[in-house]
């Protein structure tokens, strides 16, 4: 499932954020993959305990507290700490490549695994040419690129890549989740009823049927989820 | 129903679409999903989660898994390490063929040598002194020391094994610009398994024909964070290799990393290759019957590849032992300066036999041997074929790689220092005593019986210092390639080679000097190249590179070459590369003309050596990798050089007008895979080679030919566990690999061999 969420930052947080990039210490992107990552990753990334990564990845997780579609789309157990990479230059892109299935956390050596993937644009796309986010999903190819501070969910498990930047720069934050609810379809599924459910409620109150199909909701939950 | 429709052909977009409307409609402290209301909270706090207490959990193995994974998992690769740094192979304007260990795995090449007889453009001399003389474009290769291990030179002559290769790269063309010295029809460059941040292993074993026993062992094992310890193991023993020599070696090779994808990355690694095998030194061409020209000269299809009419004395050894100790310091993600000394020692004895057909005196009937009276009872006279030599070699070099803009372009710089010391010692026979002379003398046989079993005390013939070869050279270059217009690169190099030789000669018996030479070199070679990049898909290049050949190349000079200058070579190549829309198949295409100007020429009329000579070669070559579906994987390369010429000679050598040796118009090799089911996989292929002459061109042709090679594979547990089998020359068909003069060394025959391949 690939889902865009809108403004999950606030125009101010992403002048913010973009203040603080202006002079980040960049860093090869190269450096926290492996070999085989290095050869088709060739982008710039912020040292993941310098202030300004500090500083965006609070202002992200904020973001994301404040929004009810991420929670209800991702079921989240555990965030692998946000990142924040810059496409631009003769470091523009990030060939196909399929995340980690698991990742451990500098923090404390906990493991997460990478169910969704995440990235939560910090510019608009007027500010550069190329740069899409390709994502190859059961349904074929897709590309997209949002304005500043939206953010999209795609599987973790999908092949993707970052497509060239020719012209500016592709400032965005990224990071992976592990949900509660491991399985992709299922996970769709309650979002889905999660959506409906809303707007069953909003249109007609908090009706038997409502009450009986949330049930379900947590029934269903319930089965699937792993806490 | 319109929307029904738009949601069947793109979920993802709908997907996006409720999300929106279901955004708008939330306003402000209005309803909220079920998850989000159970769930807001701190995503700080998630992220921030305490270890788990539960400990049970099973280990997990951490893998960056991208597309362009290590030669163990694929045919076809995007990137080089060949021209130095680590480059696109479409940033290249030279024609690339890439053997991965996914092939030499399939395919079960346990020699360099299997490798480069499946690549288009390859031909081997069966040189005087035993030597594998390997050919490319009908050009030197080994002879002038364009065999390269991780970039750096590797000169010495042993039988190079692939238990430690991520794959072999041959790069066509001149290009001195890289490796300096040599390299007129190309390069070979090894590349060494490297350690990798992941923990595994696989052992392969390996029974077939002629009694053949193969055991490699490939182990990683992620030490740290960012460091990671390889270790590869092969040891390897046969009656026969198919071509009537015995093999008995072993290799062991390790390598550490440390601060892999660091700012500051170091690896040190030993590689150690003993053999010690038999050798099959050569069979006499034959004649339809004694009496008819020497160019009718053919195979002889009345001896089976595996018969061997040595000695069971005879040995080939060989070891090749070096340390590697490289760093790579990454100044910015555009800039990585890479330094590597190497220092190596490699030996050599050779003790082998050649045979003849004894005279007609001494034949059954009386008569000199033809194809008419050929039989068991022909009789062969053996006589000694020995060469005993070492090589002492330390190299350095340092390259650096960087990407910038300036003056409104965008630069590819490459540019790099490297020096090299290379001793050679060269031991002869001294001179035997009566005594000795009886108990070293080889018997005679008889075709009838093959491999009788008959030795001699070979080990105990003394042997001293004939010559001494030492020479000290460094050389220094610059490359830029820089972006002129979106979609051109323009291409420049240059490159400087000093290098300075000395050469001794010694009576074997006294140790005695008796002669001594030396031989100054300082010489350009350039570079130049366009390449056109309309697409990331398609890349178009025409470049043109020089190179040059010293007279030291051979690691032997003497009084009629010391004082000549190298000889220069050039290639144009017009060429492309070209990929499918998912970058899972490649083609490459190259039209290329190699011309060596100046070659070495013997005067008949002042025994001097001149550079008078001057040939070309020019064709086509091609190769094809990759996945045309996802079962169905194949890879190809071919060679085809209609034009070759000797346009000027000197009398004696091969003749004015006359195609060179070694030389045939096509080569080549196909092989694919198809994985019908998931368990099973099914393989087949082709190797081709046009007709060729022996060296010095005789007027006679070994035939062209065509072998097939089969594979059948069966995966027990899934990647874990698989079995297969190779069959390799099904048709047992009988062909001249290594050809001289007046012997030619048989392709191997059909061989059956199984493999049981665990990972773990």
């Amino acid at each position: 499932m690939l889902l865009h969420v809108p403004q999950v930052l606030a125009a101010d947080d992403i002048r913010t954020a973009q203040a603080l990039l202006a002079d980040a210490p960049w860093t090869d992107g190269r450096a926290s993959a492996g070999p085989q990552a290095r050869e088709v990753k060739n982008n710039e990334q912020l040292p993941h305990d310098c202030e300004a990564a500090q500083q965006i990845r609070a202002l992200v997780t904020r973001g994301l507290d404040r929004s009810s579609l991420f929670f209800s789309a991702t079921l989240p157990k555990k965030l692998f700490t946000p990142r924040i990479n810059r496409y631009g230059g003769s470091s523009n892109f990030y060939g196909n490549h399929v995340d980690n299935a698991v990742r451990i956390l500098p923090e404390n050596g906990q493991r997460v695994r990478t169910d969704i993937s995440c990235t939560v644009f910090l510019n608009d796309p007027a500010d550069y040419d190329g740069g899409e986010l390709e994502i190859q999903d059961t349904y074929g190819s897709q590309r997209v690129k949002f304005a500043a501070g939206d953010l999209v969910l795609y599987p973790g498990t999908s092949v993707h890549q970052v497509r060239p930047v020719t012209r500016g720069q592709r400032l965005a934050c990224f990071f992976w989740i592990e949900s509660m609810v491991r399985s992709d379809d299922q996970r769709r599924l309650l979002y889905e009823l999660d959506m409906n459910l809303l707007r069953l409620r909003q249109e007609h109150g908090e009706t038997e049927v409502a009450t009986a199909l949330t049930g379900t909701y947590h029934n269903l939950l319930r089965m699937w989820a792993d806490t | 129903m319109s929307r029904h429709k738009n949601r069947k052909q793109n979920p993802a977009f709908t997907q996006t679409s409720i999300a929106q409307e279901a955004s708008k409609s939330i306003a402000p402290y209005a309803m909220l999903p079920l998850g989000a209301m159970m769930l807001a909270g701190s995503m700080s706090a998630i992220a921030q989660a305490a270890p788990e207490a539960n400990k049970t959990l099973a280990p997990v193995t951490v893998k960056e898994k991208a597309e362009a994974p290590e030669g163990k998992d694929t045919l076809k690769v995007e990137r080089t390490t060949i021209g130095k740094g680590n480059q696109l192979l479409r940033d290249i304007p030279q024609s690339i063929t890439v053997i991965t260990e996914k092939l030499i795995d399939d395919r079960n090449f346990d020699t360099v040598k299997d490798v480069l007889r499946n690549s288009g453009g390859i031909s081997f001399q069966a040189a005087e002194g035993g030597e594998e003389d390997i050919k490319l474009r009908g050009f030197s290769l080994q002879g002038s020391g364009d065999v390269f291990v991780d970039g750096i030179r590797d000169p010495a002559f042993y039988e190079r094994d692939t238990f430690n290769n991520d794959r072999v790269e041959i790069l066509r063309g001149s290009a001195a610009l890289l490796f300096g010295r040599g390299s007129t029809g190309g390069a070979v460059n090894q590349v060494n398994k490297q350690p990798l941040l992941v923990d595994q292993n696989e052992v392969d074993f390996t029974l077939g024909s002629h009694d053949y026993r193969r055991l490699t062992g490939d182990f990683n094992l992620k030490t740290g964070e960012s460091s990671a310890l390889r270790l590869n193991a092969m040891t390897n023993t046969a009656d026969n290799n198919g071509a009537g020599s015995r093999i008995n070696k072993r290799g062991i090779a390790g390598a550490y990393r440390f601060g892999i994808g660091e700012v500051d990355e170091f690896s040190v690694g030993f590689y150690q290759l003993e053999n010690r095998n038999g050798i099959n030194y050569g069979i006499r061409w034959i004649k339809p019957t004694s009496a008819s020209p020497t160019s009718t000269s053919q195979l002889n299809g009345n001896l089976d590849p595996d018969a061997y009419y040595g000695m069971a004395s005879d040995y080939n050894h060989g070891r090749a032992t070096y340390g590697t100790l490289s760093h790579v310091h990454r100044f910015s993600s555009d800039t990585e300066l890479k330094s590597t000394i190497r220092k190596g020692r490699y030996s050599r004895d050779q003790r082998a036999t050649l045979w003849n057909f004894a005279g007609a005196a001494s034949q059954p009937g009386g008569q000199a041997i033809g194809l008419n009276n050929f039989g068991p009872g022909t009789v062969l006279t053996r006589s000694a074929q020995n060469k005993v030599q070492d090589m002492d070699n330390l190299y350095g070099q340092s390259d650096l790689s960087s990407k910038f803009e300036a003056l409104g372009y965008k630069h590819e710089l490459l540019a790099g220092l490297d020096y090299a010391h290379e001793e050679r010692k060269v031991y002869g026979a001294q001179t035997l005593t009566t005594a000795q002379t009886a108990a070293l003398t080889r018997p005679n046989t008889t075709i009838g019986t093959p491999d009788d079993g008959a030795s001699i005390p070979e080990g105990t013939r003394p042997f001293g210092m004939t010559q001494n070869y030492r020479s000290n050279g460094v050389g220094i270059y610059a490359q830029d390639l820089v972006q002129i217009a979106p979609k051109w690169k323009l291409l420049g190099g240059l490159r400087f080679d000093r290098m300075q030789a000395d050469y001794y000669q010694f009576n074997a018996n006294t140790g005695a000097g008796t002669s001594a030479y030396s031989m100054n070199i300082a010489k350009w070679s350039k570079r130049a190249g366009v390449l056109y990049q309309p697409t990331d898909l398609a890349s178009f290049h025409f470049a043109y590179g020089t190179s040059f050949n010293t007279s030291g190349d051979a690691y032997s000079l003497g009084a009629t070459n010391a004082s000549v200058p190298p000889e220069e070579s050039q290639n144009l190549e017009l060429g492309t590369r070209i990929e499918s829309a998912d970058k899972r198949f490649s083609t490459r295409l190259a039209l290329f003309r190699t011309t060596k100007l100046h070659e070495r020429n013997t005067d008949p009329l002042i025994p001097i050596q001149v550079l008078s000579g001057k040939r070309h070669a020019q064709g086509i070559d091609l190769d094809f990798s990759g996945r045309i579906t996802p079962q169905w994987e194949v890879f190809g390369s071919y060679a085809w050089i209609p034009v070759a010429r000797i346009d000027v000679a000197a009398e004696g050598a091969e003749g004015l007008g006359q195609r060179p040796s070694l030389t045939p118009k096509y080569s080549g090799t196909v092989w694919t895979t198809y994985q019908i089911t998931p368990q099973i996989r099914i393989g087949g292929g082709l190797n081709f080679k046009g007709k060729q002459q022996p060296n010095r061109n005789p007027g006679f042709f070994s035939p062209s030919y065509v072998t097939a090679d089969l594979l059948a594979e069966y995966t027990v547990i899934e990647d874990k566990f698989i079995i297969k089998a190779n069959v390799t020359n099904v048709a047992n068909k009988l062909y001249g690999d290594a050809l001289y003069t007046s012997f030619y060394v048989p392709g191997a025959g059909r061989e059956l061999q199984i493999t049981a391949k665990i990972k773990f």
